[in-house]
C-alpha cells in the first residue's frame, strides 16, 4: 500500500525495486523554503504492475502510455482485462497539484492486479476475477505529468500544464459567456503559461467563459486558462484520441478537493447514469466518510472538461468525476495540495467499492448513440443498478 | 552555547535540564543548551519547537498567557511531528536571510557570492539537477519578470522606495533578453520576442465582503478567511480597482497568497489575530521581495552549476550571477530595517550552522541519515563561508 506519493519518475529510482522510494526537498505550500518528503517512481510502479499483471494474463505487455506531454513526458497507462467490447477509462491528476488524484486510480488498479487469481477461492477474488475477465480497463493515472513535475519541484500550488504561449502584441479577444452575453479581455503582449486541461477538451461549450473557465490568458497562472483553442493542448488530445479509439463504456476522472461525486449536467435525467452515480455515491457514504452526489455544474459551472466530454461523445455512457479528500481546503488537509500521506490509504479505500461498481457498469449493454438510455422498467433499472453496484458492498481493500 | 526552545510531553523524561518557561497539561516547554542535548545517549524525550529563543518570543507575542499554551500545541504539530522533514529548508532559509547582512563593497559582494554558491549547492542544485537547461532558463526568465512585475506594481510603489530610479528592473529585464536569446537560437524563436507575463496577485482585507470574488477565490482552490466585517482572500493586484469601484474598501495584507497560506498554516487564531493587526499598518513587502531576490539569486547559481557544461548557458549565466552578486546588496539594503555591515553577518552565519550542526543530530536521532548528511554538507559550506569571512 502506498505511504507516499508519485512522481512522474526519478533518476535515483532507475533500476530500483518498485516502491523503493526517495527523499525530495519540495518547496512548501507557501513558497517559502522546503521540505522534505518521500516520493516513489510512477514509472517503476506502474513498470511493476505490468508485469504483474502479465504474469497473470490480464495486463495488455505493449501499453506503457497514450501520448507525450508538452515537455515530452509519457502519460503512463495500464490496460487490464480481457474483454475488449466493455472498456472502461480511469484518469487521474489534470490539475498538477491534486496529488492524491494520482494514487486513487494507481490503486484501484494496483488492487485489482494483486487480487486477481484465475482459480478464486472466495468471494471477493470471484467478483474480481468476474470483472477483469469481462472488462478491459484503462489507468492514466498521470495525465498532467510536467505539471505535476513543477508541482513537487518548484511551485506547491502550480495546477496547469506547461505549455507556453506567446503573445508577440497587445491583444484583444471577445469571450462569450456560458449562459449569454460577453466580455472584451485585453491581453498583454507577453509569453503566458499554463492551460487548464480540463478546460481544454474540444466541448461544443469549450472557451464559453465561466466563474470557473477563462479565455484570458492571464489566468494561466490560476490554473482556468482554457488555453488558446479547443483541444489545443497534447496532453488533452492524448486523451481524446484514447476515447475515440476505444469506444469506453464508463468513465471516471479523479480531482480534489470537496468530497463530491460529480456527474455531468446533461446526464441529470439519464435513469442510467443516476442510478450508476447514486450506487457509487452509497458505496462511497458506506465507508462512514459521505461525499456529497450533485451535477458538476452545481459546484461551479466549467466548460471544456473531460466529464462533460466524455458524455457528449459518448452519450448515456456512465463519466464521473470524484472530488476526493479534503472535504474543506484548510489548514488542517495542508491546502489540498500534498494531502498529508497518512490520507492516501483512507481516500483509495473509500472510492474502492465506487470504482469497481463503475467498471461493472461498462459490462451493460447501454447504447453507444443515443442521448439517453430508455429503460423500459423500473424493474429492470433496478437490476442494473443492483448489478452494477451492490455486490461490492462491504468488500474490504 | 546556543539555546532552544524545547518541549517535554508529559510522561517523558529527559536528562537535559529545561529552563521552563511555560507548563499545559500535555507537558512543559523551556529552554534548553544545545551541548547537553546533543550530548545525550539515542533518544531524548525532548521536542525541538524553536531553533532559538528569539523566534519563540516572536511567535508568542501579544498573546495572552492561555493562548500560549495554544500556540505551543499548535507548534508541535505543524514542526515538531516532524524536524527532519523541515531540516534542510529551516537551515537554507536562515542562511539566505543572512544575505541581507551583507554591505554593497567589494569585500561583501564575494562573501555573498560564495554564500549563493554554498546554498545552491546544497539546495536547489539537488532538486532540479535533472531539469533541462532551457527549461531552467525559463524559470529565471518567469523569476526575473515576477521581480520586474512586483517592483511595478501600484501597491509596492505606494510603499515605500524598493526601486525608485528602475536599475533593478532594468538589470533583470536585460538578464531575461539575454537568456531569452539564447533559447531563440535554440529553437524557440519567440522567446526573443517577448518576456514572460507575471499577473501579481495580493492577499486583501475586503469590506464588505463580495461573493463574486468569494467564489472566484474558492474555484482557484484559494483560502478564505472572514474576519471583523469582511473577507481576508487572495486576488489579482488587476481586479482590485474594480472591487473599489463598487464600494468595497480593499486592503492588502500580505503581499501575495503564499504568505496568507503559511500563517493560516502555522498559526493558531489568536497568533493569526495579532499578525493580522501588524499587517493593517504594513502588509510586509520589503521581507517579502527580500526573499524572492534572494531565491532568485540561488535559483541563478543553481542553474549555472547544473549547466555548466554548456558552455554559452555557462557564460552567460555565470557573467549574470556576479553581475546580481554585486548588486543584491544594494537591491537587498534598500528595503532592511537594520544597517547591513560585513560585521554582523559572521555571527549570523554561525548561529545558522550551530542551528544545523542540533538538525543533525536530531535526523540521525530518528534514523534520517540521508537529510543528516545533506544538512550536514549544508552546514559544512556555510562554515567555509564564515571562515572565509575571518580570512
Amino acid at each position: 500500500m502506498a505511504a507516499c506519493y508519485h512522481v512522474w519518475d526519478h533518476p535515483d529510482l532507475q533500476g530500483k525495486d518498485a516502491f523503493a522510494s526517495v527523499d525530495i526537498d519540495v518547496p512548501t505550500i507557501d513558497g517559502s523554503s522546503t521540505e522534505t518528503k518521500s516520493f516513489q517512481s510512477l514509472r517503476n510502479d506502474m513498470d511493476k504492475l505490468r508485469s504483474d499483471g502479465v504474469a497473470k494474463g490480464i495486463v495488455d505487455a505493449g501499453i506503457v502510455d497514450v501520448g507525450t506531454s508538452t515537455e515530452g513526458r509519457q502519460l503512463w497507462a495500464l490496460k487490464i482485462g480481457k474483454r475488449p467490447d466493455h472498456k472502461v477509462l480511469f484518469t487521474g491528476c489534470h490539475h498538477a497539484r491534486e496529488w492524491i488524484s494520482v494514487e486513487v486510480p494507481f490503486l484501484v488498479a494496483k488492487f485489482l492486479i494483486d487480487n486477481y487469481t484465475p482459480t478464486p477461492s472466495d468471494e471477493k477474488e470471484k467478483r474480481i476475477k468476474h470483472l477483469l475477465d469481462n472488462r478491459e480497463i484503462w489507468f492514466v493515472p498521470l495525465v498532467n505529468p510536467d505539471g505535476h513535475n513543477h508541482s513537487v519541484l518548484v511551485q506547491r500550488t502550480w495546477r496547469p500544464n506547461r505549455k507556453e504561449y506567446a503573445f508577440d502584441q497587445d491583444q484583444v479577444i471577445k469571450a462569450a459567456r456560458f449562459g449569454g452575453g460577453s466580455r472584451t479581455i485585453k491581453v498583454k503582449a507577453g509569453s503566458y503559461r499554463g492551460v487548464d486541461l480540463n478546460r481544454n477538451y474540444p466541448t461544443a461549450t469549450w472557451g464559453l467563459e465561466t466563474p470557473a473557465t477563462s479565455r484570458d490568458p492571464a489566468d494561466s497562472k490560476y490554473g482556468v486558462w482554457a488555453g488558446p483553442s479547443a483541444g489545443s493542448e497534447v496532453e488533452t488530445q492524448a486523451i481524446v484520441a484514447l476515447i475515440a479509439a476505444q469506444n469506453f463504456r464508463s468513465s471516471i476522472t479523479y480531482h480534489n478537493f470537496s468530497q463530491l461525486l460529480l456527474f455531468p449536467d446533461a446526464a441529470a435525467h439519464d435513469t442510467f447514469v443516476q442510478d450508476v452515480g447514486k450506487g457509487m455515491s452509497k458505496l462511497i457514504d458506506a465507508n462512514g466518510n459521505p461525499y456529497k452526489y450533485e451535477s458538476g455544474n452545481t459546484l461551479y459551472p466549467t466548460t471544456g472538461d473531460l466529464m462533460e466530454y466524455c458524455y457528449g461523445v459518448l452519450p448515456g455512457r456512465p463519466t464521473f468525476t470524484p472530488e476526493v479528500r479534503p472535504r474543506e481546503n484548510g489548514p488542517v488537509s495542508s491546502f489540498f495540495s500534498g494531502l498529508p500521506e497518512s490520507e492516501i490509504e483512507p481516500t483509495f479505500k473509500e472510492n474502492l467499492g465506487a470504482a469497481l461498481a463503475l467498471i461493472n457498469c461498462a459490462g451493460f449493454d447501454a447504447p453507444a448513440k443515443s442521448v439517453t438510455i430508455k429503460w423500459t422498467s423500473d424493474t429492470h433499472v433496478g437490476q442494473v443498478v443492483r448489478n452494477c453496484w451492490k455486490v461490492f458492498q462491504g468488500l474490504s481493500p | 552555547m546556543s539555546v532552544r526552545v524545547a518541549f517535554l510531553p508529559v510522561g517523558s523524561v529527559s536528562a537535559v535540564h529545561l529552563d521552563e518557561l511555560g507548563r499545559i497539561p500535555a507537558g512543559a516547554w523551556g529552554a534548553v543548551d544545545d551541548q547537553p542535548w546533543m550530548a545525550t545517549e539515542g533518544s531524548d524525550g525532548l521536542e525541538l519547537l524553536y531553533l532559538s529563543q528569539e523566534e519563540y518570543q516572536y511567535a508568542v507575542r501579544g498573546l495572552p498567557p492561555d493562548e500560549i499554551g495554544q500556540a505551543v500545541l499548535h507548534r508541535r504539530k505543524t514542526f515538531s511531528a516532524d524536524v527532519p522533514g523541515q531540516a534542510l529548508g529551516a537551515v537554507a532559509q536562515r542562511a539566505s536571510a543572512c544575505l541581507g547582512h551583507l554591505s554593497d563593497d567589494a569585500t561583501a559582494a564575494g562573501v555573498r557570492a560564495d554564500l549563493l554558491n554554498a546554498l545552491a549547492s546544497f539546495t536547489a542544485v539537488n532538486r532540479l539537477a535533472q531539469t533541462a537547461p532551457l527549461d531552467l532558463l525559463d524559470f529565471l526568465r518567469e523569476g526575473d519578470a515576477e521581480i520586474v512585475a512586483e517592483l511595478e506594481s501600484p501597491s509596492v510603489r505606494a510603499a515605500g522606495d524598493f526601486d525608485r530610479d528602475g536599475a533593478e528592473r532594468e538589470t533583470r529585464r536585460r538578464f531575461a533578453a539575454a537568456l531569452g536569446q539564447i533559447a531563440a537560437s535554440r529553437g524557440q524563436p519567440e522567446k526573443a520576442r517577448t518576456l514572460p507575463y507575471f499577473d501579481v496577485e495580493r492577499t486583501y482585507f475586503v469590506t464588505p465582503s463580495h461573493s463574486a470574488i468569494e467564489q472566484r477565490a474558492k474555484i482557484v482552490g484559494d483560502p478564505i478567511r472572514a474576519w471583523r466585517d469582511g473577507v481576508i482572500l487572495p486576488m489579482p493586484e488587476r481586479m482590485a480597482s474594480d472591487v473599489r469601484a463598487f464600494g468595497h474598501s480593499v486592503t492588502v495584507l500580505f503581499p501575495a497568497s503564499g504568505p496568507f497560506i503559511g500563517a493560516l498554516t502555522a498559526l493558531t487564531p489568536a497568533q493569526f489575530e495579532v499578525e493580522l493587526a501588524e499587517r493593517m499598518t504594513s502588509p510586509g513587502f520589503a521581507p517579502y521581495l527580500n526573499a524572492r531576490r534572494a531565491q532568485q539569486a540561488t535559483l541563478r547559481v543553481a542553474a549555472y552549476l547544473i549547466t555548466g557544461a554548456d558552455a554559452e548557458i555557462g557564460r552567460v549565466l555565470a557573467e549574470h550571477a556576479q553581475e546580481e552578486a554585486s548588486r543584491l546588496g544594494t537591491w537587498l539594503a534598500r528595503d532592511a530595517a537594520q544597517a547591513p555591515g560585513l560585521d554582523a553577518m559572521p555571527a549570523k552565519l554561525v548561529a545558522v550552522v550551530e542551528a544545523a550542526t542540533l538538525l543533525v543530530t536530531l535526523c540521525r536521532r530518528q534514523g534520517r541519515l540521508a537529510i543528516a548528511s545533506k544538512v550536514e554538507a549544508l552546514a559544512r559550506a556555510l562554515t567555509h563561508v564564515v571562515q572565509d569571512v575571518g580570512s
